[in-house]
């Protein structure tokens, strides 16, 4: 047996074989393996984020989580984008976390009623129904998970077009919040009639999702992946976007920049008939993807797109344009978010507040409260106090049983908030909740 | 649960930049690459850069992953190739270590071998026969055998003449022969 062939040999052992050969030469030697492992993960960080900037890098999001269990802690550092669209489910036109059921094809459930969209992911249940009964006459409506019968979903809010078709979002009605779970299988009760419906599970983002992530560099502190992915739907190639925030109570609200930054919201207690609000939508700009001249390819929200918020769109950019995608701002919000402000209201006058609200990514300060009337009061609150000028809040939501009437104005930078209670009132228990922000993240993904 | 790749599912990952493959071979090949860069740089150099040296493997091999191919032999090998590259570049940098026998430089870019397929059992044998040896041929065995080290570095780490480690590689090779059946 001569050297060369002797190398080969041992050059063609089985690892294991190996690995415990290579334990015993290494007796006494202590290797850190974290230390290692650290190194080696900060080179790739570093040089990698170099690279970025001269191309950006096509992602490949690894399929499963045991992936994730062997990247452990310095996988997120590097690639903090493509680790965190894993677990993202896109159903329909948009994209939910984690396990998700939807309703491949409209259901007939009788003469009455069709449902023509349904999706189900934690914290979110939708339905699309078309029905030729007037809204009183639909009665109770309620959804029942077939492997959970003891809780009870009710639609919490609803809006209805010219062709009768209702959107209905819903809540825990036993619970009384909006903890939903995913279910398979669920009764749908209406009208005074039980309907059993079976949903389709909606698949993840896989090994071979072709994802082009947003260069993690330009907008590292504010906690936002960005990252997008062409989709062929129905013959037409169609353009994903996906948002991931690293605050987990986060949701995406919208995609682009809002054209007004003024929002008037109003609340009214109607006492027996329940309480009335409404707040001024968010219109964004159009999105575009632009190719190497310069050519603008507007992204177009789908003619009947389901799911909220839209994140599919479609484009007519050419296929084999080297194409980057531009997203100047996103709006989401923080339903998590409960603070409570009681107020003295002043007899007359005005007195200051001074109280800091923390919406976690940004901050607003309760000025001022200022006796108006008998009846009346408004306060003022400064937004945007934490020193970040790329995350704006632009509104947020407030109510007191204290009150019988409540408007509050958002501007660029402040609030107003104008309150109608009872004569002889002279506090109230104010609820702050449910911020929403504009992220001015300005990302640029480069989808070649 | 931890995600398992063949050699070729681990090369096409890292091809494709998958993170999570760069994170298992860090995990899977740390100890092989180790006990080569050390063998090489200890003791002159201490664990800091040993241990960069190791992580500069990886980052290479991230890198140069193209150049990889399958048909020359394993990845292991290959990875083994890059760590003398390595490590004898790190020498290179101490001052007092600058003469380099020119053997080493020329066969740092090639790790040509005849890829061969192995019975297993004959795999254990091997090992078997290698551990019987005394505690000196073992090590001299793995590492010239293994890691490719070169006889003359050996020499210097044995505290022995060339010809003594050629004489103890002849006299194992001999028993394993044997052992084998080989001619």
């Amino acid at each position: 047996m001569n050297e060369e062939k002797l190398m080969n040999l041992l050059n063609s052992l089985d690892d294991d074989l190996v690995e415990k050969e290579i334990d015993k030469l290494l007796e006494g030697v202590e290797i850190d393996m974290e230390s290692i492992n650290k190194k080696a993960h900060d080179k790739l960080n570093s040089e990698s984020k170099k690279i970025r900037r001269r191309k950006k890098g096509l992602y490949v999001a690894a399929a499963c989580l045991a992936a994730v269990s062997v990247s452990s802690l310095y996988a997120k550092d590097i690639s903090k984008a493509v680790l965190s669209f894993l677990g993202k489910t896109p159903v329909y036109d948009t994209i939910v976390n984690g396990e998700a059921y939807y309703l491949k094809d409209s259901r007939k459930l009788d003469e009455h009623f069709i449902i023509d969209s349904f999706m189900v992911s934690k914290g979110k249940l939708e339905m699309e129904l078309v029905t030729d009964l007037p809204f009183e006459e639909l009665g109770d409506i309620y959804i029942i998970p077939k492997d959970n019968p003891d809780i009870v979903y009710f639609p919490a809010g609803y809006s209805v077009d010219e062709n009768n078709k209702y959107f209905l979002s819903f809540a825990n009605k036993t619970e009384e919040n909006y903890h939903i779970e995913p279910f398979k299988e669920f009764k749908f009760e209406i009208a005074g009639n039980t309907y059993e419906v079976s949903l389709d599970t909606a698949a993840r983002f896989d090994s071979e999702s072709e994802i082009y992530a947003a260069d993690e560099t330009d907008n590292n502190d504010l906690g936002v992946n960005m990252g997008a992915k062409f989709v062929e739907k129905d013959g037409k190639r169609m353009l994903q976007i996906i948002t991931a925030f690293e605050d987990s109570k986060l949701q995406l609200d919208k995609l682009g920049k809002p054209k007004n930054t003024d929002v008037s919201s109003e609340y009214e207690n109607l006492e027996k008939g329940g309480i009335r609000s409404s707040s001024t939508g968010v219109d964004t700009e159009t999105l575009y993807v632009q190719d190497q001249s310069g050519k603008r390819y507007s992204l177009d929200v789908p003619k009947d797109a389901k799911g909220r918020p839209v994140t599919l769109f479609e484009t007519k950019a050419p296929k084999d344009a080297e194409l980057t995608l531009k997203v100047p701002a996103i709006v989401a919000s923080n339903p998590a978010v409960q603070e409570q402000l009681k107020l003295a209201v002043p007899e007359e006058g005005e007195i200051s507040i001074d109280q800091e609200i923390d919406f976690g990514i940004q901050k607003v300060k309760a000025k001022s409260i200022k006796r108006l009337s008998s009846t009346s009061a408004s306060i003022e609150f400064e937004l945007d106090t934490l020193s970040n000028d790329k995350v704006h809040v632009r509104s947020f939501g407030f109510y007191s049983s204290d009150i019988k009437k409540a408007e509050g104005k958002f501007d660029a930078s402040k609030a107003v908030i104008t309150l109608e209670f009872k004569e002889g009132t002279d506090a109230v228990n104010l609820l702050i909740d449910y911020p929403e922000f504009v992220i001015d993240g300005d990302w640029a993904i480069n989808m070649y | 649960m931890k995600l398992e790749y063949s050699q070729s599912a681990l090369v096409k990952a890292i091809k494709e930049k998958d993170v999570s493959a760069y994170s298992y071979m860090i995990e899977k090949y740390t100890k092989t690459i180790y006990c080569l860069a050390y063998h090489i740089l200890s003791p002159s150099m201490g664990k800091e850069e040993i241990e960069e040296c190791v992580a500069d493997v990886f980052y290479d091999a991230w890198v140069k992953i193209g150049q990889f191919d399958e048909e020359r032999g394993s990845f292991r090998t290959w990875l083994l190739t890059l760590t003398k590259y390595k490590a004898l570049t790190y020498r290179r940098k101490k001052p007092f270590l600058n003469s380099i026998a020119l053997e080493d430089v020329k066969d740092e870019a090639s790790y040509s071998i005849e890829n061969q397929f192995l019975l297993r059992q004959d795999q254990e044998k091997v090992i078997e026969i290698i551990n019987s040896f005394n505690p000196v041929d073992k090590e001299l065995f793995f590492r010239r055998y293994f890691f490719g080290e070169k006889i003359s570095d050996l020499a210097k780490s044995f505290n022995l003449s060339r010809s003594a480690i050629d004489n103890r590689l002849l006299r194992g090779r001999k028993i394993i022969k044997e052992a084998l059946g080989y001619e």
